[in-house]
């Protein structure tokens, strides 16, 4: 009878420090899980309002190279919104030119000045040490887009594909004229993160084409314009055809709402010259002529015949503004 | 007698693991309020950050720097493209929201004259916070090629 009582005593303590052993175990695991994903969505939130510091930053300065270091993540872009794990950010406004996705713990922001002959916005170019960039070709236009790379990038030139040798990672490769060949060394490589852009047109504006590695070609992805050096170097950095398109809308926005500034401040420096007798009102009809201008604004949306009418128009306002400076006149931008 | 003692042993077993919960109770609730400190001053932080930028976009817009042939002069607003783009801006008020966000930015000349130009005027009625940004710069006319004293305002509202 003791013996028996003992027992049911001994067994009631191990089940006793089993539950309340399990109850410890599951507290504290819930803690520990909670508390991890509410760190990872904090560094995502903290990352993501990071970068748009960064770009925010970079929009300030043309010009500029930064290299900037982040937790270890994997950043996937889209027309109008970039995203972090679960965490995403709405950019209304695109005037960045990133690759689909960035990976790693360093970013390569870079800036130039995109005008139309006037400043219209800085351009920020995104990347990191992870892509590799291999321009295919000789002539003016490669010579150009080499120099506008930032030194940090990875940057191979090949005077024939079959030079090109697959290292690892993302690989975009550029071809200035050619159409895109796919090297022997690539056949092998995953389809994912290699990317082609075929370039045909001058400094000033042409047309790119995308295309992307399928088996032992590469298969075109749409077919899409540029206007001016620093548009086709965002075509180099953005590997999706719907993120170069999207970014290139913005800048076309942008561009019909400075132009009417330009227009309005061309008007007025027409009616001051006239109500002052100002010697400088004789050229009302020609450096002053707004015809260019109109020409500027009513091609604000981003579409190929466009393209060529803003190219055309930018270098006569050009000429235009030159013979502002040359008759001591106020310039036109 | 036997069967008390076992009562007695297992009431103590319940009375440690009440303290124990008890600490870890306290633990907890003294995380929580060093992470909700710490929360409320990143969030402080984020304030400040998003009202620099609001202020160094509205400083940097293309549309009012003063330049020549594309070359920019630093603190220098041109007065004839502010005074276009405070027509254009509030024209196209969703696109500049995403740069701008909720803010008032107004322009003034404080020297020789007394002006004020709004260029983008979006309050927050139910706001939190509001910063205040005071930017001095110089204003330049083309025309008379004469430069006069001023100070962008930038106003920031925070939901």
């Amino acid at each position: 009878m003791r013996s028996k009582s003992a027992a049911i005593e001994i067994q009631f303590n191990w089940i006793f420090v089993l539950i309340i052993g399990a109850i410890i175990l599951v507290v504290f695991s819930g803690i520990i899980v909670r508390q991890k994903s509410v760190s990872e969505t904090s560094k995502n939130v903290m990352l993501l309002n990071s970068l748009d510091a960064i770009l925010s930053g970079s929009e300030s300065a043309a010009g500029t190279i930064n290299i900037v270091r982040i937790p270890e993540s994997r950043i996937e872009f889209s027309c109008h919104s970039y995203s972090i794990g679960k965490s995403s950010k709405h950019i209304e406004v695109m005037n960045v030119f990133p690759p689909s996705t960035l990976e790693g713990d360093r970013l390569i922001a870079s800036t130039l000045d995109f005008s139309v002959p006037y400043r219209i916005s800085n351009i920020v170019y995104l990347t990191d040490p992870g892509h590799d960039y291999i321009f295919v070709g000789d002539g003016e236009i490669e010579s150009r887009m080499k120099g506008l790379m930032p030194s940090e990038t990875a940057l191979k030139e090949v005077d024939f594909i079959g030079g090109a040798a697959y290292d690892q990672g993302q690989v975009r490769m550029v071809f200035f004229g050619g159409y895109p060949e796919l090297p022997a060394s690539f056949a092998n490589a995953p389809d994912a993160g290699i990317t082609a852009l075929r370039v045909d047109g001058t400094l000033s504006h042409g047309t790119v084409e995308f295309y992307r590695k399928s088996g032992n070609a590469f298969e075109s992805t749409g077919t899409t314009y540029y206007l001016g050096e620093e548009t086709l170097l965002g075509a180099v950095f953005s590997d999706d055809i719907s993120i170069y398109e999207c970014t290139m809308g913005s800048i076309f926005e942008k561009i019909g709402i400075v132009t009417e500034i330009y227009k309005s401040r061309t008007i007025a420096i027409r009616d001051a010259y006239s109500s002052e007798g100002n010697r400088c009102a004789a050229f009302d009809d020609t450096t002053y002529s707004l015809d260019n201008i109109v020409e500027i604004s009513s091609a604000a949306e981003f579409n190929e015949a466009n393209v060529a009418r803003i190219s055309e128009a930018s270098s006569r306002l050009r000429a235009q503004n030159r013979q502002a400076q040359l008759q001591s006149c106020a310039p036109i931008y | 007698m036997k069967n008390k003692t076992a009562q007695i042993q297992t009431l103590e077993t319940i009375a440690v693991l009440f303290i124990f919960f008890v600490l870890v109770a306290i633990g907890l609730i003294f995380y929580s309020v060093v992470l909700r400190g710490s929360i409320e001053q990143q969030k402080e932080e984020g304030i400040e950050l998003t009202a620099i930028q609001v202020a160094q976009r509205a400083y940097s817009l293309p549309e009012l720097q003063c330049s020549e042939d594309n070359i920019v002069s630093d603190n220098c607003i041109d007065i004839l493209k502010l005074e276009s783009a405070s027509s254009v801006i509030p024209e196209n008020g969703i696109y500049y929201y995403d740069r701008l966000l909720f803010s008032t930015i107004k322009i003034s000349e404080v020297y020789p004259e007394e002006k004020s130009w709004t260029l983008y005027d979006r309050p927050l009625d139910d706001f939190s916070s509001r910063i205040n940004t005071q930017i001095p710069i110089s204003l330049f006319n083309p025309i008379s090629k004469e430069n006069y004293f001023g100070v962008m305002s930038v106003e920031l509202y925070i939901r």
